[in-house]
C-alpha cells in the first residue's frame, strides 16, 4: 500500500489559528510566549532527554543504599516526601514534584542496537516492517507541514549504535530529523556553540547572500517550471522539500536554532556544554512549535552513559550535566507556561548492572532499570514499580518498553492504538496492540 | 495446482523464437493498454528524442547519459536508433557491465528489502554476485535457483540472521510476489490469504541452513538436524511442521536431498503460479513505477491486476523465452507506452495505471549518486569494502546513500525531505561541483562558444537535454548581466543541479 503522501490530520486544522499566532510574533520573549502557552488549541510537544550508552538507575533514580551493589553514591530527599533520589542531581531533586519515576523498567535486550531500537521506537528490531523513532511517529501525528521548521529535530545524536532507531522507517524522509551536531565515536567539541549545528544549513562559504538568493531563485524557476506540467507526487514532494528547506535558510524561524541571543545568566543555568545548550534549544523550538525535539547526553567520549569502567566518576560527572540542563528546562518551561504541554522524558536504551564490576564498572542490565517522565499529560511526583534489595530484579509492577512509551503518546494526546500505513502494506500500531499506558502517571 | 506432462512439454516447445518477438510483444502490449481507455482518455504526445534518451539510460544502465552520448543520440538520424540504443544498452560491449551493475542494486535492494539494517549487512557482496550472474545473462530461473544455493550468494541468508521465518518472508516477497509473513503469526487469516501452517511449511525449507542465529546476547539454534523430510519447530511449542510447497504439494523427499534446491526447482519451475509472474510483474513495474498488479508483493491477495491478459501474455512469452529479463526488458523500452512524455496533457492522464502518461519516478538513491557524478565530474574516492559496515557511513557515496535511501517497491511515492534538499543545495558535494574545482563546470566555461552555448552545454549535461528558447534567453541574460560572468554559469549550473528535472526519473 503505497504512503499517502499528503498526511491531513483534522488536530492540524484545528490548530492553524494558534501557530499563525506565534509566527506573527516575531519574537520569543516571556511575555508574548505566554500569550500562545494561554492559546487552549496549543499544541503539545515532547522532549526526550536521551541517556545514550544506558544509565546507571543505581546511580541515578533508584539507589540500594547500604547494599554492596549501591556503590559510594548517597541518597538524598526529595521535594516529594518518601522519594529519595542520587545526591548528585540536587536539582532534580528539588523538582521532584514535575518529575515521576518508573523504576521497574524491564527488557530482554541487552545489546546497545538492539535495545536503542527498542527503546525508541517501541518494538523489536527483528521481522521486515521498519519501525519508525518516537519522533518521526510524533512528527507525523501532531506536526505541522507548512511550518518552516521540522517536525522533529534531534539534538548531538549518538547514532552509532542504531542509526534505523533515529530514523523514519516506514513513514520516510519526511519525518526524518532535522539533526543538529551529530555526535560520533571520539565525542564532539565541547564547545557547544560550535557542536550546535544544522549541518548544510548556511549557504557555502564564498557565497555572498546576494548571489545566493539569486541562484536559488534560478532553481526555485525551474522547479515551478517542472511541477506546472508534471503534478506527480514525487516532483511535488521535491518542490516542497525545497521549498521548506529554503525557507529555513532564510526565516526567522532558523533563528531558534541560534542560542546567541538568550540572556547569559539563563545559558550558564543550562550549563555551557553540548547538553545544556541543548536543552535550551528544545526549548526555543518547542516554542516555536516544533512537536518533537531529542536531546542526547552522550558525553565527552560519544558513549556517554556505556559505563564499564570508571563508573562512579563518569556518572557523577554526566549527573552534573544532567542535573543542571534538565532542572533548567523544566523551570524554563515553567516560566513561559509551556510545562503543561510539553511532556519531558528522559531514558536510555537500558539499565545497568547493579553488581559492580572489577573495574569499578556496571554492565549492560535489561531487566531492572528505571526512566523518567513529566510535564505535560504526566502527573508529577509519582513512582511507579520497585526493585528487590540487591536491584536485580523487578518486585513490583513490571514496565516493557512498549507500555512506558505508550504512556508518553497518551500524555500528548496521540491514542497509542493509532494505525500507521507500513512498508508492508500492512498497518502498524503506534504502540503494539494490547499495550495499556501507565495510567497513575497520566493526569 | 498440478502441474501436468502436457503443460510441461507445450511450454519447452513454444513458437520457435524470432528476432521480432520483441517487436511484436511490444505491439501486443500497446494494444492491449489502449483497448481500455473506451475512447475515454487521451494519451499524452510520444516523448521527444532526449525525454526518451534519458529515461532509457537510468533505466538501463542506472545513470543519466553522458554528454556525449546525449549529443550522439540527438545527432543520430537512424529512424530506428531508439531501439538500436536500447539494444546497445543491454548488450553492446561499452554498457554490459553497466547494465548488469544497474539491474544488480536494483534487485540487491529488492532481495534485501525486508532485512533488518541493524546487522549492518550491506549487501555489497550479493551485489557482486548479482551482477556477475547479469552478466552471464542466464535465465532469471536460473539465477534464482543458484541464489538459493550458491555459497557466494549466502549474503542473502545472513542478511536474514539465517532465520528460516525471515528468509520464507523475503524469499516469498521477492521470488514470488507474494506476502507470507503476515501468515506468521495469524492462526485465523486475519493476516491474509495464507494461514500459520502455510506459513510454516514453507519456512521448514530453511530450517537446515545452519547459519548461527545470534540473538541479543544468545545464540540460538533451533535448525532441524534430522535427515527427513524438513521441519521446523513451532516457536514456544513443542510441535514440528513439516516442509510442504505453498500450493500445497508434498516434496518428492529422499535422504540427502537438499531442500533449498527442491524449493529453488519448484519455484522456477514453468507453471508455477506465482513465479513468472512476479518477475514480470516487478520488471514492469521498474519501467512504469507501478506494477500491473499493485502492490508488486500483492499477488497472493486480493489485488486484482489492471490488466490481467496482458500479464499473462508477458508471463508467458517471459517463460518462452527462457526467462530472459532483457528480452522482457527489450519489449517494454519498445513500446509507445514507454516512449510517452512525462509532461502531462489531459486530466485522464493522473492515474498510472492507465498508462497513458509516464509517470514520474523517484530515483533510487544509487541512481541519483552516479547521475550527480556523471553531471558534475566528480571523481569520489574509491570505497569502503568492508563486509559489514556498522554505525554511519563515511564515504562519500555510502553517505549520500544513506542519506538518500528509498525502497524499491515505492518509486511513485517517495518523498524528498528538508535534509536531502539542504544537502544538495549546500553540502560537499553541490558546493565542490559548483565550485572552482568542479570539472564539468570548468570545461564548460573555459570552453569555446559563446554564453548561450554554454547555458545550452550546461542543459545538456545536467538535464540531458537542450534549453527552450526561453530558457536560453533567460539564463544567457542572467549570465550576461553579472559581474562575474563565470560565477553567473556557476550558479545557472548548480541552479539546475537542484531542479526537480533532474532529481526524478520522468
Amino acid at each position: 500500500m503505497p504512503l499517502p503522501l499528503p498526511h491531513t490530520d483534522r488536530r492540524r486544522f484545528l490548530r492553524v489559528g494558534g501557530v499563525s499566532v506565534t509566527a506573527a510574533l516575531a519574537g520569543w520573549f516571556a511575555p508574548l510566549a505566554r500569550v500562545a502557552a494561554a492559546d487552549p488549541k496549543r499544541k503539545r510537544a515532547c522532549i526526550l532527554l536521551w541517556m545514550s550508552g544506558g544509565p546507571s538507575q543505581t546511580d541515578t533514580f533508584d539507589l540500594k543504599p547500604g547494599h554492596e551493589n549501591g556503590g559510594p553514591f548517597k541518597e538524598v530527599a526529595t521535594a516529594v516526601p518518601g522519594v529519595r533520589i542520587s545526591e548528585h542531581l540536587p536539582k532534580i531533586a528539588e523538582r521532584m514534584k514535575h518529575v515521576s519515576l518508573v523504576r521497574s523498567m524491564t527488557s530482554k535486550e541487552g545489546d546497545h542496537g538492539l535495545a536503542t531500537f527498542l527503546a525508541r521506537t517501541g518494538y523489536t528490531s527483528r521481522g521486515p516492517i521498519r519501525y519508525p523513532a518516537i519522533g518521526s511517529v510524533v512528527a507525523h501525528q501532531l506536526g505541522d507541514d507548512a511550518a518552516s521548521l521540522p517536525n522533529y529535530v534531534s539534538v548531538a545524536p549518538f547514532r552509532s549504535f542504531s542509526p534505523a532507531a533515529h530514523g523514519p522507517g516506514f513513514l520516510g524522509p519526511r519525518f526524518a530529523p532535522l539533526v543538529v551536531g551529530e555526535a560520533t565515536f571520539g565525542g564532539q567539541t565541547p564547545d557547544a556553540d560550535k557542536a550546535l549545528r544544522v549541518e548544510d544549513l548556511a549557504a557555502p562559504a564564498g557565497i555572498p547572500s546576494a548571489r545566493a538568493a539569486a541562484r536559488m531563485e534560478l532553481a526555485a524557476d525551474l522547479r515551478r517550471d517542472f511541477t506546472a506540467t508534471h503534478p506527480d507526487a514525487v516532483a511535488k514532494s521535491h518542490h516542497t522539500a525545497y521549498d521548506r528547506a529554503t525557507k529555513l535558510m532564510q526565516s526567522a524561524e532558523a533563528e531558534a536554532l541560534k542560542l546567541a541571543d538568550e540572556p547569559a545568566k539563563l545559558r550558564d543555568a543550562y550549563g555551557r556544554n553540548v547538553f545544556g545548550q541543548g536543552c535550551l534549544l528544545a526549548r526555543r523550538l518547542v516554542e516555536k512549535g516544533v512537536p518533537f525535539v531529542e536531546v542526547s547526553l552522550s558525553g565527552p567520549n560519544g558513549v556517554g552513559w556505556d559505563t564499564h569502567t570508571d563508573n562512579f566518576e563518569r556518572v557523577k560527572q554526566l549527573s552534573q550535566s544532567l542535573d543542571a540542563g534538565w532542572s533548567a528546562l523544566i523551570d524554563d518551561l515553567k516560566d513561559r507556561g509551556l510545562l503543561d504541554t510539553t511532556t519531558v522524558v528522559w531514558m536510555g536504551e537500558f539499565g545497568r548492572t547493579p553488581k559492580i564490576n572489577g573495574s569499578s564498572g556496571r554492565d549492560h542490565y535489561p531487566t531492572a532499570w528505571s526512566a523518567a517522565v513529566g510535564g505535560g499529560g504526566i502527573k508529577g511526583g509519582q513512582v511507579v514499580g520497585a526493585t528487590s534489595k540487591d536491584g536485580t530484579m523487578v518486585e513490583k509492577d513490571p514496565v516493557g518498553v512498549p507500555a512506558f512509551l505508550a504512556t508518553v503518546y497518551k500524555a500528548m494526546g496521540i491514542d497509542p492504538a493509532t494505525h500507521l500505513p507500513s512498508n508492508t502494506g500492512r498497518p502498524i500500531p503506534v504502540v503494539d496492540t494490547g499495550t495499556q499506558p501507565l495510567d497513575a502517571l497520566l493526569s | 495446482m498440478r502441474l501436468t506432462l502436457l503443460t510441461l512439454v507445450s511450454l519447452a516447445v513454444a513458437a520457435p523464437l524470432s528476432a521480432d518477438d520483441a517487436a511484436d510483444l511490444s505491439a501486443r502490449i500497446d494494444e492491449r493498454l489502449a483497448a481500455k481507455w473506451q475512447g475515454k482518455v487521451e494519451p499524452a504526445p510520444a516523448a521527444d528524442d532526449a525525454e526518451f534518451f534519458r529515461r532509457l539510460s537510468l533505466d538501463l544502465t542506472g545513470r543519466i547519459p553522458s554528454l556525449t552520448m546525449v549529443k550522439d543520440f540527438l545527432e543520430d538520424d537512424r529512424p530506428d536508433k531508439r531501439r538500436r540504443w536500447a539494444d546497445e544498452f543491454l548488450d553492446g560491449s561499452d554498457h554490459a557491465d553497466r547494465h548488469a551493475a544497474h539491474l544488480a542494486t536494483r534487485w540487491r535492494a529488492v532481495l534485501l528489502a525486508q532485512a533488518n539494517p541493524q546487522l549492518g549487512v550491506g549487501g555489497a557482496r550479493l551485489e557482486n554476485w548479482l551482477a556477475k550472474q547479469f552478466k552471464a545473462s542466464a535465465g532469471y530461473d536460473k539465477l534464482v535457483r543458484d541464489l538459493l544455493t550458491d555459497p557466494a550468494a549466502a549474503e542473502f541468508y545472513t542478511a536474514y540472521e539465517g532465520k528460516p521465518e525471515n528468509i520464507a518472508g523475503a524469499t516469498a516477497r521477492a521470488l514470488l510476489g507474494v506476502r507470507l509473513e503476515c501468515a506468521q503469526c495469524h492462526a485465523d487469516r486475519s493476516g491474509g490469504a495464507w494461514t500459520r501452517e502455510q506459513f510454516w511449511e514453507y519456512a521448514a525449507f530453511f530450517s537446515r541452513l545452519g547459519v548461527p542465529r545470534i540473538d541479543g546476547n544468545r545464540v540460538q539454534a533451533t535448525d532441524d538436524t534430522s535427515d527427513g523430510l524438513p521441519r521446523i519447530k513451532l516457536p514456544e511449542k513443542d510441535t514440528y511442521i513439516s516442509a510442504k510447497y505453498l500450493d500445497g504439494s508434498a516434496l518428492d523427499w529422499k535422504a540427502g536431498s537438499d531442500p533449498k534446491v527442491m524449493l529453488g526447482e519448484w519455484i522456477t519451475k514453468p507453471g508455477n503460479r506465482w513465479f513468472a509472474r512476479a518477475a514480470v510483474n516487478r520488471v514492469w513495474q521498474q519501467f512504469f513505477g507501478v506494477g500491473l498488479i499493485d502492490p508488486v508483493d500483492g499477488l497472493g491477495s486480493d489485488a486484482e491486476a489492471s490488466h490481467p491478459e496482458l500479464l499473462d501474455e508477458l508471463t508467458k512469452a517471459f517463460v518462452a523465452h527462457k526467462h530472459d529479463l532483457k528480452f522482457l526488458m527489450r519489449a517494454i523500452v519498445g513500446t509507445k507506452a514507454y516512449q510517452r512524455s512525462s509532461r502531462q496533457t489531459h486530466p485522464s492522464q493522473a492515474d498510472p495505471r492507465v498508462y497513458a502518461r509516464m509517470p514520474v519516478r523517484a530515483m533510487a538513491a544509487e541512481q541519483l549518486f552516479d547521475s550527480v557524478v556523471q553531471a558534475t565530474g566528480y571523481t569520489p574516492p574509491a570505497e569502503n569494502t568492508a563486509e559489514y559496515l556498522i554505525g554511519p557511513a563515511t564515504s562519500p557515496r555510502a553517505t549520500f546513500l544513506a542519506k538518500f535511501q528509498t525502497h524499491p517497491d515505492q518509486p511513485l511515492d517517495t518523498a524528498t525531505s528538508i535534509q536531502q534538499a539542504l544537502f544538495l543545495m549546500n553540502g560537499k558535494l553541490a558546493t565542490t561541483a559548483a565550485g572552482p574545482g568542479g570539472q564539468t563546470l570548468a570545461a564548460v566555461s573555459d570552453g569555446p562558444g559563446n554564453t548561450a552555448e554554454k547555458v545550452s552545454d550546461l542543459f545538456l549535461v545536467v538535464l540531458s537535454r537542450k534549453p527552450t528558447a526561453a530558457e536560453v534567453k533567460k539564463l544567457a541574460a542572467f549570465v550576461d548581466a553579472a559581474a562575474d560572468r563565470k560565477d553567473a554559469l556557476a550558479d545557472v549550473f548548480w541552479a539546475l543541479l537542484n531542479s526537480t528535472e533532474f532529481a526524478v526519473n520522468h
